[in-house]
């Protein structure tokens, strides 16, 4: 460090040396250098757009900007395409506008608007439009697509079944505001989003629909009796079935019958995730149906994972019916409840747990059989089946358990918690039993 | 080619202002007056910050060329120097960033060791020496190179404060500082030089 008089001095002294220092001059070749690019760049054209008014760019710029929200309306209103796939056997496609049939033979062929496709006696194909729908046309069966749908907001599509059979998967949670409808010369097929079949037989003009999963609007096209209001509709729910015949409105839902199923099956196995449905009616016996053991519907899980799992449960179950073993029975029952709780999916759990609850009931474990159904009630209270849960626990209280005071708090329960449900019959009429009983001892 | 001689008379009488307002115009005689007038210290300036004279020249025509080209960016009156020694800076860093090989001298922090002869001694009066002109010319060869060699933030303040003689204000304005700055700036740097200096045996 220096002193600050040291200091003083040096600062002197450089800068002393560094004023002394001769200024350096360009060469002239530097001189002629600028001037030539100075002139230039005066000469430089300006680019157009700067040549043209501030107006008249302000409006360029207005109709580009218009123009390109044009096209791009027009890309997110225009159709998404809809590909055949997984093609089987003889399929034609005959295209919008022509009378020429063409072999399908590749997947991946697109459908357009207006497209039909034909299946013969050995063909089967599905329809795909990814994350959207899927269906699956049976043999001998004749389809057009009415209406596609758009990228965004707007109708779903339309397909016309001609004849045969196609069975729809439609993605309910990627679909919930656009309806998707199937339609035969009888009936309108809508749904936001489900799993069902159609089917539609034209030598007999009539129209059959089976749901498996989610709701189904049917309603009836063309109807004779002139007292008769126009587009009757019923709601299908899972589990039932209904027809159309030409003139006539929808007969109203019924159950569907365990041929119908299996006629269904061979062309469940689309969708990505298991398909369930508890296999009861919708009037006031259905209570009383579940404790008789109802049928539990299950389709195979695309991915597998849980598919394998349920397989194995059902043939261990048709095991132990084959060996009338209560032990083997029980094993398979908390087979079930396992997968409500491993893979919880609140669409399937409660009719997964009121089959398992109905189930221990059958097998005379009525204690478990009111723990499971409680924990429909508890767990799942907004679900339209709850209601059936908490009468279930009323009736097997009365009949098996004989505890009249539990029997009549749960059909009280089911009065004051679910008073529209049609349960409600039910339970009135088990107080009205246990009433009249008490009158009699 | 027309336009390529200098205008060396008529032009000469307006301040840097009014030429400016007529190059804005895009009067290209203005602005060749322009360039005229102030080249030398740019070039010079260039040159000492660069060490290479025909970089030094490529890089004052680029400086009057943006200059030119951004004339209505300038509004600061009366500081066209400070604004084209700024633009000249930014060419001449730009430069030395695509050579990333010259090292840049950092700051020597010099210090005498107890006992030695202190430098008001030291230095005496060199003119009594014999070989003196010869020296100073090795002297100014020397400053010439060692300059660009220094770090950037002490080469500026050196050159544009004691070579090309701006006020600290002027130099503030240059180098976008503040004249505090500057000032401190320009102490370190001349303490660094010397130390150079002595260290090469220039000075004592």
């Amino acid at each position: 460090m220096y002193s600050p008089e040291d200091d003083k001095k040096i600062q002197e002294k450089i800068k002393n040396m560094l004023e002394g220092l001769p200024m350096h001059t360009p060469s002239e070749e530097a001189d002629r250098k600028f001037i030539s690019r100075l002139y230039k760049l005066s000469e430089e054209k300006r680019p157009v757009f700067e040549l043209v008014r501030p107006v008249y760019r302000r409006t360029a710029v207005v109709a580009s900007l218009l123009v390109l929200l044009v096209v791009a309306f027009n890309y997110l209103l225009a159709p998404q395409y809809a590909f055949v796939m997984n093609v089987k056997g003889t399929v034609k496609m005959c295209r919008a506008g022509t009378n020429e049939w063409f072999f399908v033979e590749k997947d991946k062929t697109a459908i357009r608007k207006n497209d039909i496709l034909k299946t013969f006696s050995n063909g089967k194909a599905d329809i795909v439009l990814p994350k959207r729908y899927e269906l699956r046309l049976a043999s001998d069966s004749e389809i057009k697509l009415a209406r596609s749908a758009p990228k965004i907001s707007g109708q779903g599509a339309r397909y016309d079944l001609a004849k045969g059979k196609v069975y729809a998967y439609y993605d309910k949670l990627r679909n919930s505001k656009r309806e998707f409808n199937i339609q035969t010369e009888e009936a309108d097929i809508s749904v936001l989003g489900t799993d069902f079949m159609v089917t539609s037989m034209p030598a007999i003009n009539k129209t059959w629909v089976g749901v498996l999963d989610g709701i189904v609007n049917v309603t009836a096209l063309r109807l004779n009796n002139l007292a008769a209001p126009i587009g009757q509709s019923v709601q299908v729910a899972p589990g039932e079935k209904t027809s159309v015949k030409l003139g006539n409105a929808p007969a109203r839902p019924q159950r569907l019958m365990e041929e119908e199923l299996l006629d269904m099956e061979e062309l469940y196995r689309i969708g990505t995730k298991p398909q369930v449905a508890l296999l009861i009616s919708t009037g006031t016996g259905r209570t009383r149906e579940l404790l008789s053991t109802a049928h539990l519907y299950i389709s195979a899980d695309r991915r597998g994972a849980l598919s394998d799992q349920i397989r194995k449960i059902n043939e261990q179950f048709g095991k132990a019916v084959k060996e009338g073993s209560k032990a083997a029975y029980l094993n398979n029952i908390r087979q079930f409840e396992e997968i409500v709780d491993k893979h919880p999916d609140p669409k399937y759990d409660v009719q997964f747990l009121l089959f398992v609850g109905a189930y221990y009931k059958h097998l005379e474990e009525y204690d478990k059989a009111i723990e499971i159904l409680q924990r429909v009630v508890d767990n799942y209270r907004r679900s339209s089946l709850a209601s059936i849960a908490q009468c279930a626990i009323g009736i097997i209280y009365e009949e098996k358990l004989q505890d009249t005071k539990k029997a009549e708090a749960a059909f009280r329960k089911v009065i004051s918690d679910y008073p529209n449900s049609p349960e409600v019959d039910e339970a009135v009429s088990g107080l009205h039993r246990l009433s009249s009983e008490n009158i009699t001892k | 080619m027309a336009g390529t001689a200098l205008p060396d008379k008529g032009w000469d009488g307006f301040s840097d202002e009014e030429l400016i307002e007529k190059a804005k115009q895009k009067d290209k005689n203005a602005f060749t007056t322009l360039y005229k007038r102030h080249k030398g210290r740019i070039f010079s300036y260039l040159f000492r910050y660069i060490g290479d004279y025909q970089k030094a020249e490529d890089l004052m025509i680029e400086t009057f060329l943006n200059a030119y080209t951004n004339l209505d960016k300038y509004a600061e009156r009366g500081l066209f120097l400070s604004w084209l020694y700024r633009i000249a800076t930014n060419c001449a860093k730009k430069e030395l960033r695509k050579n990333w090989n010259v090292i840049e001298i950092p700051i020597d922090k010099t210090s005498e060791r107890d006992g030695e002869q202190s430098l008001s001694e030291k230095i005496g009066d060199e003119r009594s020496r014999p070989d003196y002109n010869a020296r100073q010319s090795e002297l100014k060869e020397f400053l010439e190179k060692i300059l660009s060699r220094l770090k950037s933030k002490y080469k500026d303040v050196l050159l544009l404060c004691d070579v090309e003689g701006l006020s600290y204000e002027e130099a503030a304005k240059a180098l976008n500082v503040t004249i505090k700055v500057v000032s401190m700036r320009l102490m370190r740097g001349r303490r660094m030089l010397f130390g150079l200096l002595r260290k090469h045996g220039y000075v004592v």
